[in-house]
């Protein structure tokens, strides 16, 4: 980073905003964006298997919860979701002096786990949709041929519902990464907090905030690139031809 | 008789859904290398009679032995059910069915679906259940769609692949549920060919059809149901040339 810093030094002599200590600034937004994400999004895609699991088994005591928490979490928006985890969690008496006080210390915490669970949400609705949508005739080729419930949903029924959950699992993790943007809102320095921090220091919000754009613009490029690969991979068998 | 080595029986077989009745007391055995074909017209109970067969509709009362080996059921307080899933699953494995509407699994190339069963029910390593799978497809002719997927295919291609995954199992006894009926006239052909073969190198199979020439010239026995009762059994050239029943008579009479 340093190095690569001292390298294009010299083309930004001229320019008062993208200095070296702004684009460090920016850097490290963009390290704690992607941190933010991708843990939320491996954390809360393990949490949405079981829980489809749960709500596609068709029994009522596993179904209904799952249901409820997934219907609070998409009914909410994501910001009040973040605020109630940032906020509200001080307010347990006492709770600065367990074990649990990293979560109020820093903001980081609280914000993963908003944006966990609300992935989680998403993602669990996703796959439930997908393992409902299983063909009936394949699911009864699967039992014919002896297959165990276990080793028909490890076999046929996940296989096949991952791959029909890919395109809507693709638009989520870009929504995640732009719905990062509001952990500015409490204090943390993302790339959005990080662009913030360069408007208010030089009062210049264009080149601060169409530059972070730009940033969020490619990462989005790269993800959709990344999951239009996966899905022509996954996804062959459904062209005919 | 049946003794051990039948491969199926199947004794006064009862199957209501909800309050409609659908099968009222059907039998059948079918020995080493019978191939036994049920006609009837549609709502006969047919369909209902061979998925009973491998338990994918459980039947409220009778007799189901494959191979010597009883099928345990257990009473609850309305439905009934198989007393061990394991059993059924073991058993299940033995007899391969093919469906009307093939059913190959999509996510998978058709060798992918001609050795998952082996290979993930029976425990036959991958390596030897792919030698096999190619020799199955070979024999079907589709040996240059091995890594086709299912969508790929042409309804008949598809139909023989299924065909050959059933054959991967090494059933001892075929199910087939109407297999030429969702497929185009001039792919029929083809698949009543392979399974003509099939029946020529003694596999015991049981057909549920809609052709009644490949009932005439292929099938040791010929079961024609009627409202969920056997109207009339017996070897084709009896049955099909010369049927008692008048039931019978006006379902083979020609139609236009």
């Amino acid at each position: 980073m340093e190095q690569w810093l001292a390298h294009i030094a010299p083309f930004l002599s001229d320019n008062a905003i993208f200095t070296p200590s702004t684009l460090a600034q920016y850097w490290q937004g963009l390290v704690r964006t992607v941190q933010l994400v991708f843990i939320s999004l491996v954390i809360g895609l393990c949490l949405a298997v079981p829980m489809a699991l749960g709500r596609a088994s068709g029994r009522a005591w596993l179904n209904a919860p799952i249901w409820l928490f997934t219907y609070v979490f998409r009914g909410t928006p994501l910001l009040i979701q973040l605020y109630v985890a940032y906020y509200g969690f001080a307010f347990i008496d006492g709770i600065q002096d367990t074990r649990l006080a990293f979560f109020i210390n820093d903001p980081v915490y609280p914000a993963l786990l908003a944006f966990t669970l609300n992935t989680a949400a998403y993602t669990a609705e996703i796959f439930v949709g997908a393992i409902r949508a299983t063909s009936r005739g394949e699911l009864e080729a699967a039992r014919a041929y002896g297959m165990s419930p276990i080793t028909a949903y490890r076999r046929i029924v996940l296989p096949s519902a991952f791959r029909r959950a890919l395109p809507a699992y693709g638009n989520e993790v870009i929504f995640m990464l732009h719905a990062s943007a509001i952990a500015s809102a409490v204090t943390i320095t993302d790339l959005t907090g990080a662009a913030y921090y360069v408007y208010a220091r030089f009062y210049s919000p264009f080149p601060a905030f169409i530059f972070v754009a730009v940033v969020y613009m490619l990462l989005s490029f790269a993800l959709q690139g990344g999951f239009k690969l996966l899905e022509a991979r996954m996804l062959r068998h459904l062209k005919p031809g | 008789m049946a003794d051990s080595e039948t491969p199926l029986v199947v004794r006064d077989l009862h199957k209501s859904f909800k309050d409609v009745s659908v099968l009222n007391g059907v039998s059948l055995e079918a020995h080493e290398g019978d191939v036994i074909t049920l006609i009837g017209a549609s709502g006969s109970g047919k369909s209902t009679f061979l998925r009973c067969m491998n338990l994918l509709e459980v039947p409220d009362a009778g007799e189901l032995i494959v191979h010597g080996e009883h099928v345990a059921f257990k009473q609850n307080k309305k439905t009934r059910e198989p007393a061990s899933w394991k059993q059924v699953e073991r058993i299940r494995s033995r007899l391969a069915m093919v469906f009307q509407g093939f059913n190959l699994w999509a996510h998978m190339s058709l060798i992918g679906n001609v050795i998952e069963a082996p290979v993930h029910v029976l425990g036959v390593p991958k390596k030897q259940a792919r030698e096999r799978g190619m020799a199955l497809l070979e024999r079907v002719g589709l040996a240059d769609r091995a890594d086709y997927f299912p969508a790929q295919l042409s309804g008949g291609q598809q139909q023989r692949g299924a065909i050959a995954r059933a054959l991967a199992v090494d059933p001892e006894v075929m199910l087939f549920d109407e297999p030429t009926s969702a497929l185009d006239p001039e792919l029929v052909g083809d698949v009543l060919a392979v399974m003509r073969e099939l029946a020529d190198e003694g596999r015991t199979m049981v057909v549920v059809t809609h052709e009644m020439d490949f009932a005439r010239d292929v099938s040791s026995q010929v079961i024609y149901l009627h409202e969920g009762r056997v109207e009339e059994t017996g070897a084709p050239a009896e049955v099909l040339s010369r049927p008692d029943s008048p039931r019978l008579r006006q379902f083979l009479a020609p139609r236009f």
